[in-house]
């Protein structure tokens, strides 16, 4: 299988030629990555995707003038932590009052395991949850977070880490066994039913592929 | 490679069982569906690792995405970059259908609030609605109404749609004051004696009930509460079956406890609505106002407004539903049918309680078509229906006495 730095190359190369479907690709490339980057920082996520968009838009007005990358990555989230960042400023100072968005800067950023677990709101799930999260190490979430979280590719995290693309694989591989363990305990989760009705029904259809 | 062997943390660290979950690979999505269907013994396994992804990335599911890329899409479009020509479906099969099916369901709320502002009009002329001349309704049945039973303590039943309006009975000091679809209790003197009184709505029939603190419930068709005509205890406790609308008087000296089976609703004064219908899967109490505690063999929710409690009867767990919309649950007080994201089989259920029908399916009925739309409870069952159809078309519809009998059209 192709290396996502290598796609997300190619699909960076064809955005700069003016091809429209790579921009719709460059977006389905990068969501998670960036959506969760900028959820840190901001509540709401329409308008972290908001963000993303206008950053997208900008750099299609300008594409004629960007230049080659070699991880498209690092080079949209240097441009994406900006217009985040501006955001969270421009926020603060309309509600000064509403503090918690100060803390939320660059500095104080919250763990992955604190995010999880403030968006999770059924109890027992939660519960469980931040349970079966301190039975992982340190270096198994920041592996997991990198995986799941920033949807980085193994070769982009041995790198990262340093170390091969075998262990960061077995350290993530045992992470998800310890979880899974902890998780699922006697019976199956149950937080699918307490997504959205639409959800629940939309990804029922789509496993059962039922035609209509 | 051989998936066979995969346990649920080998599909989860599979790159393309990551995008068939987000649904933002077509290749993988096509992949996924086919292989499940193929291997339906590890459907299971899958849920399990579908869940624990939705949970590690952050709960971005595939719906947050596609909901996201509309967005991104539509303003593409807006800023002339993007024509009708130049998207191509991402994932095609389930999902992409489904966002086309949900774009034509948004398309029938506008058809179906049109014809149900209509039907409000209409609904003071009584008539028999028009009927088309192709699969027409045969048949008509008037909608419910205000009529209950009022069992008194010792036994006595009193109808109430018949009752003259004023004083009913006085018991144990208590007074019972009846006013067209209203029924008081209001304590004359000190009384210390507890008598309970139950009120029985039948399908077809609706009540309102002010209790003795001054607490009003609306009780729904097929439903009942037992309550005690005065609060002398520490509690003020009631039981409930089918479901009932509550807006409770504060009183922080006596919480004010609802019985549904082993569930229990314990609040101080707040409004609420409990649906606990037995042919529903779930037990659902909805908040609207204040703060309820929500209890089920020994598991508790503190539920906040615009929250929903709902547990299956089978299990003991009780699970939290956020950002309910409160509107839908407690349409049926104001008058009106809300259908938001509906399945034709709730509807129907709705309609044999309210309209007193039998329902009677002929095949299987499509449970995934969404159904949007306000109809007024006071329509006749045949314009009801007209407007479901208005909807959609792929289920005919015929009454026949206190019958409705359903059937899915066969379009291939």
């Amino acid at each position: 299988m192709m290396l996502d730095r290598e796609t997300h190359k190619r699909t960076w190369e064809n955005f700069i030629r003016g091809d429209e479907q790579a921009l719709l690709e460059i977006y389905q490339q990068h969501y998670l990555g960036l959506m969760n980057y900028g959820r840190m920082f901001l509540e709401d996520r329409e308008q972290v995707n908001d963000c993303f968009i206008e950053m997208l838009i900008r750099l299609w007005e300008r594409r004629t003038t960007l230049p080659a990358v070699e991880n498209v990555r690092s080079y949209l989230m240097t441009s994406f932590r900006r217009m985040i960042l501006d955001r969270v400023k421009a926020d603060a100072k309309r509600a000064t009052k509403h503090s918690e968005l100060q803390h939320n800067s660059e500095d104080h950023q919250q763990s992955y395991e604190d995010f999880l677990l403030r968006l999770q709101w059924d109890q027992q799930l939660k519960t469980k949850l931040e349970n079966a999260l301190t039975k992982l190490t340190e270096r198994q979430l920041q592996l997991v977070r990198m995986k799941f979280f920033e949807d980085l590719d193994y070769d982009e995290i041995a790198e990262r880490c340093g170390i091969t693309k075998r262990t960061a694989y077995n350290i993530i591989y045992d992470a998800i066994s310890t979880l899974k363990k902890e998780l699922n305990g006697d019976k199956n989760l149950s937080f699918l039913v307490n997504l959205t009705f639409i959800a629940a029904i939309l990804s029922a259809t789509s496993t059962l592929k039922i035609n209509f | 490679m051989n998936y066979h062997q995969f346990k649920a943390e080998d599909f989860i660290m599979d790159k393309s069982f990551q995008q068939y979950c987000l649904q933002n690979n077509e290749e993988a999505v096509k992949f996924w569906t086919t292989w499940i269907e193929e291997n339906s013994d590890k459907r299971a396994e899958v849920a399990k690792a579908k869940e624990l992804y939705f949970i590690l990335n952050g709960f971005n599911t595939s719906e947050e995405f596609q909901n996201d890329k509309a967005v991104f899409v539509d303003r593409l479009k807006r800023a002339g970059i993007l024509n009708q020509q130049t998207e191509k479906p991402v994932a095609k099969p389930g999902r992409y259908r489904m966002v086309y099916r949900v774009a034509t369901a948004a398309a029938i709320v506008v058809v179906l609030s049109t014809s149900a502002l209509l039907l409000l009009k209409k609904s003071s002329s009584n008539s028999v609605a028009h009927t088309p001349a192709k699969n027409a309704v045969q048949n008509d049945v008037a909608p419910g109404g205000d009529k209950a039973i009022l069992t008194l303590a010792d036994g006595t039943k009193i109808v109430l749609d018949s009752a003259a309006n004023g004083s009913l009975t006085e018991q144990g000091g208590v007074k019972v004051i009846k006013l067209d679809g209203q029924l008081a209790y209001k304590k004359d003197t000190n009384t210390t004696e507890v008598l309970y009184n139950t009120i029985t709505t039948p399908n077809g029939g609706q009540y309102q009930l002010v209790l003795a603190d001054g607490s009003k419930v609306w009780l729904n068709a097929a439903s009942s509460l037992r309550f005690p005509t005065a609060f002398i205890g520490l509690e003020r406790t009631v039981e409930l079956t089918g479901e009932g609308y509550f807006e409770v008087t504060h009183d922080a000296q006596k919480s004010f406890l609802v019985k549904v089976n082993d569930v229990e609703v314990k609040v101080l004064g707040t409004h609420f609505n409990i649906n606990a219908y037995e042919d529903e899967e779930l037990v659902r109490t909805t908040l609207l106002q204040g703060k309820v505690k929500v209890t089920k063999s020994g598991n508790s929710l503190l539920l906040n407004p615009g929250q929903q409690a709902a547990s299956n009867r089978s299990s003991e767990a009780i699970n939290m539903v956020n950002d309910v919309d409160v509107d839908d649950v407690v349409a049926w007080k104001d008058g009106l049918f809300n259908f938001e994201h509906s399945d034709i089989n709730k509807i129907l259920r709705e309609f044999a309680r309210w309209y007193d029908v039998e329902i009677q399916a002929n095949g299987a009925l499509n449970g995934r078509q969404q159904f949007f739309g306000i109809i007024s409870r006071n329509t006749s069952l045949a314009s009801a229906i007209k407007v479901l159809k208005s909807g959609s078309t792929d289920i005919q519809y015929r009454i026949e006495g206190r019958k409705l009998i359903v059937q899915a059209v066969n379009k291939n």
